[in-house]
């Protein structure tokens, strides 16, 4: 349910970006996607680009096929991969 | 009011060491002399965040005892430096540049506060910072509690950021160096800006523990310094494996030697003509190419592999540091931060979906082979490291887009990777990567003229030059002969007495 409310607050604040749209909502629905912060109206616009913003990350991204099966050193993709064989020049190393 | 001239001010470490070692003035002397400088033109720029006087003295007069007794430590023994508000100082507030955090005070020094202890360096301030490091994207140079830091070469405009109070402090001879982080354009974006040197280390280089985090797969520390040498120094100090950060690479650093020559060296470059005539930086960036050639180097045309890398950097570094200020975000103290556009960036974070998240993650290890294969080609890539000026100061960054061209959205936040000609996007790429690279000064360009401001200065502009994981010592040594031959690192803007 949490995945679902959240979700919902995304959808509600992208379709409806006036500040007044979660008011305007059933009562249920109202309750379900209570954000999880404080926006104030001014800014609800705002959030609604960068949430857009992100979809389209976020597509751009899946376009780039990464397939099935085991990636067993995916989490530790922040650290460098090790440099591939460089063809000529200066070794970087202190000379 | 010191005996020393102001040319000290701007001095590099190698001078300003020489002068400590022949005792032509000591640490405690040239200490004086910056806190001087830091009460009087700090302020002005809004760089300063907080004073560190008695820890400098004691530190100054402790590595006065050990000079005259012989026991020189390095390059940076008696040298006063500063470091961005995110690096923990034990019973000194370190406020991440945000009001919400503006009374914090850490019981434990940072490692890389440690470790210049250790080199025997002198911290003087805790520098400004654009808030939280910018994490959530802003929109103003005002988002932080400092106030906007102003640009030593034209105050009316902006320094960059987020490391700005290192940036302004440096440029303007506030401090023989500074210790900035950057997580995407963070060191590179303000060195340039205020035409000095920069290092992004390799990701994992240099220990990140007692920093504030924001993301904690992109984060990196390193030097802005007025010369190119001065960073490997720093770096050298810096550097290595740290039992309180698993993510530091058991690897030191030494400094390299320096060639004036650049020949044997292959570099990649993006043509020139990818920027659109007019652009300041087009000349300046075609006359860098040119003496890069006359050094030696052989000047390869390239373009980066077609890969989404800004939007995979964008997602990691907006999850993570929603992630980072998760506690803040449900705080009804987010509304105290000045910038709309952060507030509503940071809880816009708290809503990327898990598997968003991962994939990321997945698509950045294929783009690391890739990556690494192409790089293979080159020695080095080299390009603008900023493709405009710096904007003004005390406008909106969205409200100078339509009136000042050359004005652009801050480093955090890049336009988004679908209007980015691809070359444009190696400041994305390099982080998500955890590429090294290092910002020198190219030269100057005048911003064209404008209704608000009535005598516009001429401005710093940038190369930036990347290369394979832990190659900084060729970094460098590129870097060093261009600046040499180059000689911009003798201009220095007028600050003030």
């Amino acid at each position: 349910m949490d995945l679902t409310r959240r979700r919902l607050a995304q959808w509600a604040v992208a379709l409806f970006a006036a500040p007044h749209a979660l008011a305007a909502l059933p009562p249920p629905v109202a309750t379900a996607v209570k954000l999880p912060f404080t926006l104030h109206p001014d800014q609800l616009p705002i959030y609604k680009k960068e949430l857009a913003g992100q979809a389209r990350e976020a597509a751009s991204l899946r376009r780039f096929p990464l397939g099935y099966g085991y990636e067993p050193d995916f989490v530790f993709s922040a650290l460098p991969a090790r440099p591939a064989r460089r063809r000529r020049g200066h070794s970087g190393t202190p000379a | 009011m010191s005996r020393l001239p102001e040319s000290t001010a701007f001095l590099g470490l190698a001078e300003l060491g020489r002068g400590l070692r022949r005792r032509e003035f000591t640490s405690l002397e040239l200490t004086g002399f910056y806190l001087d400088r830091l009460r009087r033109i700090g302020p002005r720029l809004n760089a300063v965040v907080t004073l560190t006087a008695d820890l400098a003295r004691e530190q100054a007069h402790r590595a006065d005892a050990e000079i005259a007794a012989g026991r020189w430590r390095g390059p940076l023994h008696g040298i006063p430096y500063g470091a961005k508000d995110l690096l923990d100082t034990a019973g000194i507030r370190t406020t991440w540049g945000a009001a919400p955090f503006r009374h914090r005070v850490p019981r434990e020094n940072a490692t890389v506060v440690e470790r210049l202890q250790d080199a025997g360096a002198v911290l003087v301030a805790k520098l400004a910072m654009i808030e939280l490091a910018g994490g959530g994207d802003y929109n103003m140079a005002g988002a932080a509690f400092t106030g906007p830091a102003r640009n030593p070469w034209d105050p009316a405009r902006w320094t960059g950021g987020s490391s700005s109070g290192p940036g302004a402090a440096v440029a303007a001879g506030l401090v023989g160096f500074a210790i900035g982080s950057e997580t995407w354009g963070s060191i590179v974006n303000p060195s340039t800006w205020c035409g000095i040197a920069g290092l992004r280390p390799t990701y994992g280089r240099v220990s990140r523990a007692g920093a504030m985090a924001l993301s904690w797969t992109m984060d990196k520390l390193g030097p802005m310094a007025r010369r190119v040498r001065d960073l490997g120094w720093v770096l050298a100090a810096l550097a290595g494996p740290d039992a309180r950060d698993s993510s530091a690479l058991p690897r030191r650093f030494r400094t390299p030697r320096y060639p004036a020559r650049l020949e044997g060296l292959r570099l990649g470059y993006f043509p020139p003509e990818a920027l659109p005539a007019g652009n300041p930086v087009r000349e300046p960036y075609r006359r860098a190419l040119a003496l890069l050639r006359r050094l030696g180097a052989t000047m390869l045309a390239t373009a980066l592999p077609d890969l989404p890398y800004g939007a995979a950097a964008s997602l990691i570094l907006d999850a993570e540091g929603a992630s980072a200020f998760e506690p803040l975000i449900a705080s009804p103290e987010l509304q105290s931060l000045p910038d709309p556009t952060q507030i509503a960036g940071l809880a816009a974070g708290a809503h990327i979906p898990a598997v968003d998240y991962l994939r990321a993650f997945r698509f950045r290890r294929a783009a690391q082979a890739a990556f690494s294969t192409y790089l293979a080609g080159f020695d080095a890539l080299v390009h603008p490291a900023e493709s405009g000026l710096p904007p003004l100061a005390d406008v909106p960054f969205d409200q100078q887009e339509k009136h000042h061209p050359i004005a652009r959205r801050p480093p955090s936040h890049p336009p988004k990777p679908r209007r980015q000609p691809r070359n444009y996007q190696l400041g994305g790429a390099g982080n998500l990567l955890g590429l090294p690279a290092v910002a020198v000064n190219m030269g100057f360009a005048m911003p064209p003229a404008s209704a608000t401001e009535a005598t516009p200065h001429p401005l710093p502009v940038g190369l930036e030059i990347v290369a394979a994981p832990l190659a900084e010592a060729r970094l460098l040594q590129i870097a060093a002969a261009f600046e040499a031959a180059a000689g911009w690192y003798r201009h220095h803007p007028q600050v003030g007495a």
